[in-house]
């Protein structure tokens, strides 16, 4: 029984995570207009308040990049900061009202880290999306 | 007994709205270094439900980027270089079925950067095939091929059609808890592109391919990540050892890389980045390389004699 109860709780719990992130998923897709296309990866995190979602990439020189991140149902939920292979911060969005999407002209190739987490202000807990499209 | 159920059923119901309603408050501007970010608990990746901490999300190369980087340079449209389209059932087993759909959604790109809309067509079924196999709803296949085959002439919607099929595919495979096959799709989207410009270099001497190939070092890297986060129960482990012999190969080229101040354009929403890198690989490191892709592709589009 005790199990069953479990597995119910589980299950609830997973259907209300899936459900927020396909809404926020919705939301995040609107960000990348038809000049971009996507690459073809949904990337999403759980997180709560205090956790940080680690994303690594590599940017091709030549190629300008579209970044939407986003949680919630509204823009600027979420705060992204983008570092270059050396920790030097190359962009963070939270100087820009946490702007939900970013365009990145890339001269040369260069591996990045994008690092994701929710604003405190706008909850405890969330579903982080993240997409990325380009254009040459 | 069947208050407490109550209890549970109830905290489970509150702890998904919750979830659900976060988010929703107007956001305010925060200022914080990098230094104090690095040092936060890392959250998982998660198809769904568990929230495990210390894992990463790993972003590959679309392989449409690379098709249309061959093209820049001035490379030929080489129907030889495509997987040929077989009965995709006969692909069985459905890690091998997911990294065929890799490859031929690789072909595919491939064929519409080079306006083969009718290749395109004819593989666009193939990935159907293999795709409802794995379980990603055929409704999706259905809607785009209506769309396919009122843009033919036009590649930029098409281009359109096909990298939102392939996003929404993997968005499909992650909600369901299948990021074991969604690794393999990229894992052969990877070696696929990665074929095409080792295969092209081969006969046009292009600084620009060669350089493609050598960036490839941290994304094998980043590859190699993401399945190692599917391989809990070791049926990777082949790939895996494949992949790090591939890796020792790339540990060869010489690469440089040169920080420079980044310039923000508020207005329109956009970071120049200005540092600088370079690779660099010999003809013997290139050969190497692309032997070592040649097999890895070969041992993916094999139908296993069973």
């Amino acid at each position: 029984m005790r199990n069953l109860i479990l597995i119910c709780f589980l299950f609830l719990a997973s259907v209300g995570a899936n459900a927020q992130c396909e809404i926020t998923a919705d939301v995040c897709q609107t960000h990348i207009s038809s000049q971009y296309l996507s690459d073809g990866q949904h990337y999403r995190a759980l997180l709560l308040s205090d956790q940080v979602a680690e994303f690594n990439a590599t940017l091709y020189g030549g190629t300008t990049y579209r970044l939407a991140g986003c949680s919630g149902t509204q823009d600027g939920n979420l705060q992204y900061r983008v570092f270059d292979s050396q920790r030097n911060l190359l962009f963070k969005n939270d100087e820009f009202q946490n702007a939900p999407h970013w365009d990145f002209q890339v001269e040369a190739t260069l591996d990045v880290i994008i690092e994701a987490q929710l604003d405190p202000i706008a909850g405890a807990s969330g579903c982080a999306v993240m997409l990325m499209g380009f254009r040459r | 007994m069947k208050s407490s159920l109550y209890f549970l059923l109830s905290i489970a119901i509150i702890s998904v709205l919750t979830l659900s309603s976060c988010g929703g408050e107007d956001p305010k501007n925060m200022d914080s270094g990098p230094s104090s970010e690095s040092s936060k608990p890392k959250a998982k990746a998660s198809g769904s439900s568990v929230l495990k901490v210390g894992d990463k999300l790993f972003n590959l190369p679309s392989p449409l980027e690379t098709a249309m980087l061959i093209e820049e340079v001035g490379g030929h449209f080489n129907e030889s270089m495509l997987n040929p389209v077989v009965d995709a059932g006969q692909y069985s087993v459905k890690i091998k079925q997911a990294m065929n759909l890799g490859v031929y959604g690789a072909d595919l790109g491939y064929c519409l950067i080079y306006n083969q809309s009718q290749k395109a067509f004819t593989l666009l079924a193939t990935t159907k095939k293999l795709g409802t196999e794995l379980g990603i709803s055929p409704a999706l296949y259905k809607g785009l091929m209506k769309r396919f085959e009122g843009n033919m002439e036009n590649k930029d919607s098409l281009l359109i059609f096909v990298s939102e099929l392939n996003r929404l595919s993997d968005e499909y495979l992650k909600e369901n808890e299948s990021e074991d096959l969604s690794a393999m799709i990229l894992y052969g989207g990877w070696v696929e592109s990665l074929y095409f410009v080792s295969e092209l270099s081969k006969s046009l001497d292009n600084d620009a391919l060669r350089a493609r190939v050598g960036e490839q070092k941290n994304t094998l890297v980043n590859l190699i990540g993401l399945i190692t986060q599917q391989n809990s129960d070791g049926r990777f482990d082949d790939i895996l050892a494949s992949l790090n012999d591939l890796k020792a190969s790339f540990a060869k080229v010489n690469s440089t890389y040169s920080y420079f101040e980044p310039e923000t354009k508020p207005d329109q929403k956009l970071t120049i980045i200005k540092s600088k890198s370079s690779v660099e690989l010999d003809n013997a490191l290139m050969e190497e390389i692309s032997n070592k892709i040649t097999a890895l592709r070969k041992n993916i589009i094999t139908i296993s004699a069973s």
